[in-house]
C-alpha cells in the first residue's frame, strides 16, 4: 500500500465541505451556484487522484501485457 | 506541524471574518433605513409644522441623528447657510455623494434620496406634504426588500465564510 491515508482523509473532508455548502447554498434559493460549488469540488478531488489513475491504468497494462 | 496548524486556523478566522463583513452589510442596510425614515420624519416636521427654513432644519435634524445621516445632514446645512448660491438640490446630491460610499446604501436607495433633493423648497406646503409622504413610501418599500435580503443572505455569507477558509485550509494541508 503505497497509496497514503492521508490523501483520502483530505477527499473525504472535501466531501463533507461540498455536501454542507450545497446544502447552504440551496436553502437561499442558489440551485445553480451549488451546482457549481459540487462540480468544483469533484474537479478538485479529481485532479487529486488523477495522478493514482494513471498508476492503475499502467499497473493494468503491465499485469495483462498490452504495451 | 505546529505552525501548519497556526496558519491554516488563521486562514479559517480570516476568511469567517470575511464573511461576516459582507453579512454585516445587509443587517447595516436595514438599520440606515430605518434612520434614515426617522430622520426624513423629522425633517418633515420641521419643513411643514414649524415652517423653518431649509438649513436651520437640516441643522436641527443632525443634532437628533448620529453616523453618516449626521454627516449628510450637516453638510447639506452647512452648505446651505454659506449662502453660494448653490441649489438644495446641487447642495442635497453633493452632501449625498460624499458619503454615499460609505454607507450600505444600493444606488436605488441612493436615488430616491436624490429625488428628494429635487422637490424640496420648491412648492407649498400640500405639496412638500405629497413629496415626502412618496418618499418616505418608498424608502418603507426599499427597507421591506432589504429585510428579504438580510434573511436571505446574512446567514449565508457567514457560512459561506467559514466553508470557503476550511476548503482553502484542506486543500493546502
Amino acid at each position: 500500500m503505497s497509496v497514503d491515508i492521508d490523501l483520502i482523509f483530505k477527499i473525504a473532508a472535501i466531501g463533507i465541505l461540498v455536501a454542507i455548502l450545497n446544502r447552504v447554498l440551496v436553502q437561499s434559493g442558489r440551485e445553480e451556484i451549488a451546482m457549481m460549488t459540487t462540480l468544483a469540488g469533484l474537479v478538485i478531488v479529481l485532479l487529486m487522484v488523477v495522478d493514482l489513475i494513471n498508476q492503475l491504468f499502467q499497473t493494468i497494462k503491465s499485469i495483462f501485457q498490452l504495451y | 506541524m505546529t505552525l501548519k496548524l497556526i496558519l491554516s486556523a488563521v486562514i479559517v478566522i480570516a476568511s469567517a471574518m470575511i464573511g461576516n463583513i459582507y453579512s454585516m452589510k445587509y443587517a447595516i442596510r436595514v438599520a440606515q433605513l430605518r434612520r434614515l425614515q426617522t430622520a426624513l420624519q423629522m425633517l418633515e416636521t420641521e419643513v411643514i409644522y414649524r415652517y423653518s427654513p431649509l438649513p436651520e432644519a437640516f441643522k436641527s435634524v443632525a443634532l437628533s441623528m448620529k453616523g453618516e445621516i449626521q454627516c449628510i445632514m450637516e453638510d447639506t446645512a452647512s452648505m446651505l447657510s454659506d449662502r453660494n448660491g448653490y441649489t438644495i438640490d446641487h447642495v442635497w446630491e453633493t452632501a449625498l455623494k460624499r458619503y454615499a460610499k460609505s454607507m450600505a446604501l444600493t444606488s436605488d436607495d441612493i436615488g430616491i434620496l436624490l429625488n428628494l433633493g429635487k422637490t424640496m423648497g420648491s412648492s407649498d406646503a400640500d405639496n412638500q406634504i405629497k413629496y415626502f409622504e412618496l418618499i418616505l413610501n418608498q424608502i418603507r418599500e426599499q427597507e421591506k426588500s432589504a429585510e428579504t435580503e438580510k434573511a436571505k443572505n446574512q446567514r449565508l455569507y457567514n457560512n459561506l465564510g467559514i466553508l470557503g477558509g476550511l476548503g482553502i485550509a484542506i486543500l493546502i494541508l
